[in-house]
């Protein structure tokens, strides 16, 4: 016998993990969420992002893939698709969100046999988990012996990929004309997202990509053409004095930490042809010499040029960002609270006090907790769109 | 909760359990048997611009748009029979319905109610301004003289809507941005 008491309201992107027994492996369903974009050369859309999965790994997870429900006529069921039923059954499908893909996860390991580099929520360790031990020089891992009724702790992240155009730089030094003077000319481009890459929720271990470093005068540079923002990480507690190294089942206790909470927008700068004064500082003359101060002059020149280029890029990054409309606030934190729990005072008024008290006790709870009550927390509207 | 047989009392009927709060299951055991109730799944988030499907129709709850620099809040209208009435109603209190046409969906049987706004020269939106909620598959504008944004996603199967889901919580406010060198097309922000 199973009912579910009442929940609060489920917000976009929340997530729900659940033990798949068929295919003994943990899943999770994402309530639909919507991202609004916009990208650089004023194209917009609105999708909800999509899924990509084998009809054979949603069987597994328990969707019978028996009737489209926005046709009622069964899956695949064009005659084309019988002639090869192992095609049908590994044939990558994208699925909306909000068709309820189910979202098979693999996890990574925090904790007392997990991966150091990662810190373990507090939230875990008042439930039992552990840090990594911190071991002696020379000593094997495998001697540690782990505390009495220790918790495993394993992670899945789930996080939106959301491809966009990015910037392109071609810097090239060549000879100028007749006087042998250097030019350097720097050509800024578009390169389109990658051919069949749409707006989609994966799943793993989120490493946020970090752009190149950028040298400029090295040939060509080229952004990374896709954003990426984390939904909400899935945690499984297991049982205490689980072997460690032990995989997850149904016995493990599952948490969800959220990191968005409302539908989307996203929107890239524009992009725009340089005005003239820009390009004019862009072509430093560099004379040919020998004399030691010419060369050092020259060198001088060309860390400009490279810092020219750089800032250039840096200028006209089509990096895309996301925000939350909520009517223009100007915090993403919500609720505001009443009293700065810094203030927290011992003077004379003691309604001030007791409301510093409080205010400082709210965010002590807050921060024990795995993440913020409703109305939650949305990302700011990012201002330098408002330039024309 | 078990309830008394209250054996005692002959043919009398078994004492129905007292109302109580709460939010978990309720067991009764009474002499013919046992019941198990459940208050209904899921608090409400009365939220601005949240959908309420009618029938080939759509209704909202009031939300507001306005300028930085504009009248408002002001409401947005909703055309009914070639008219123009104010969603909340001729009388503030009765949500008038957007009605839905089938032919509208796309392929994957999927169209919006969309926010359409016309602000004046200087990207202001005034009383006067147009400002209505269409159903659409439009969801972005390249004019400068329309801003659109998406408010409920709609999904289709047989000629019926089978789901309306909201995707915006919030009043908005409405910022034009019209680039004035290197090209570009006008952008509508509902922040």
């Amino acid at each position: 016998m199973e009912s579910l008491p009442s929940t609060k309201w489920r917000h976009p992107w929340q997530t729900s993990p659940r033990w798949m027994a068929k295919a003994k492996q943990w899943g999770a369903t994402i309530e639909p969420g919507f991202v609004d974009s916009l990208d650089a050369l004023g194209d917009g859309q609105v999708l909800s992002p999509i899924f990509r999965a084998t009809v054979e790994e949603q069987q597994k997870a328990g969707n019978p893939w028996e009737n489209n429900p926005l046709t009622g006529k069964p899956f695949f069921s064009d005659p084309i698709f019988n002639q090869d039923a192992t095609a049908v059954q590994t044939r990558e499908v994208d699925l909306p969100l909000y068709l309820d893909p189910v979202i098979p996860m693999t996890f990574y390991g925090l904790g007392f046999d997990g991966d150091p580099g990662i810190s373990v929520p507090q939230f875990f360790l008042d439930r039992g988990a552990a840090k990594v031990p911190t071991l002696q020089p020379n000593q094997d891992p495998n001697s540690l012996t782990p505390p009495k009724n220790l918790r495993l702790l394993r992670a899945c992240d789930l996080w939106l990929h959301q491809p966009r155009l990015a910037l392109t730089s071609d810097v090239e030094l060549g000879d100028g004309p007749a006087t042998g003077q250097s030019n350097v000319q720097q050509t800024l481009g578009v390169l389109s997202p990658t051919a069949g890459d749409v707006p989609r929720v994966l799943q793993g271990f989120y490493q946020p990509v970090s752009q190149q470093q950028i040298d400029a005068l090295s040939g060509d540079f080229t952004e990374i053409n896709f954003d990426q923002i984390l939904i909400a990480t899935v945690y499984l507690l297991s049982p205490p004095n689980t072997p460690i190294g032990s995989d997850p089942d149904g016995t493990w206790q599952p948490f969800v930490q959220h990191n968005l909470f409302w539908n989307l927008s996203w929107a890239q700068p524009q992009f725009r042809i340089l005005p003239e004064d820009e390009i004019a500082g862009m072509l430093p003359v560099l004379a040919g010499g020998v004399a030691q101060h010419v060369i050092n002059f020259l060198s001088a020149s060309l860390n400009d040029a490279a810092q020219d280029a750089e800032n250039r890029i840096l200028a006209n990054s089509l990096a895309g960002k996301f925000w939350t409309p909520t009517g223009g606030g100007h915090i993403g934190s919500l609720p505001v609270p009443a009293v700065d729990p810094a203030t927290v005072a011992t003077g004379l008024d003691k309604v001030k006090n007791a409301a510093a008290l409080k205010a400082a006790l709210q965010v002590q709870n807050h921060a024990a907790q795995l993440g913020p009550d409703f109305p939650y927390n949305g990302l700011l509207f990012p201002t330098a769109f408002l330039s024309a | 909760m078990i309830t008394p047989s209250n054996a005692n009392s002959g043919s009398r009927e078994p004492l129905s359990p007292p109302a109580r709060p709460g939010t978990g299951l309720l067991l009764t055991s009474t002499a013919v048997g046992a019941a198990l109730s459940a208050p209904p799944a899921g608090s409400v988030f009365d939220h601005a611009w949240r959908p309420f499907p009618r029938a080939q129709a759509v209704a909202f709850n009031l939300g507001t748009v306005q300028s930085l620099a504009g009248d408002g809040p002001l409401e947005p209208k909703i055309s009914v029979n070639g008219q123009l009435v104010p969603m909340s109603g001729k009388d503030g209190k009765s949500p008038v319905a957007l009605a839905l046409d089938a032919g509208v969906a796309n392929e994957d049987g999927i169209s919006f109610a969309v926010l359409e706004v016309e602000p004046n020269d200087d990207g202001e939106l005034l009383k006067a301004s147009r400002i209505e909620i269409v159903h659409s598959l439009n969801t972005t504008s390249r004019e400068k003289g329309l801003g659109r944004k998406a408010i409920a996603h709609l999904t289709w199967n047989k000629g019926s809507v089978v789901r309306v889901r909201p995707m915006v919580n919030f009043h908005f406010l409405y910022v034009r941005v019209v680039p004035t060198s290197g090209g570009g097309l006008p952008r509508h922000f509902f922040l």
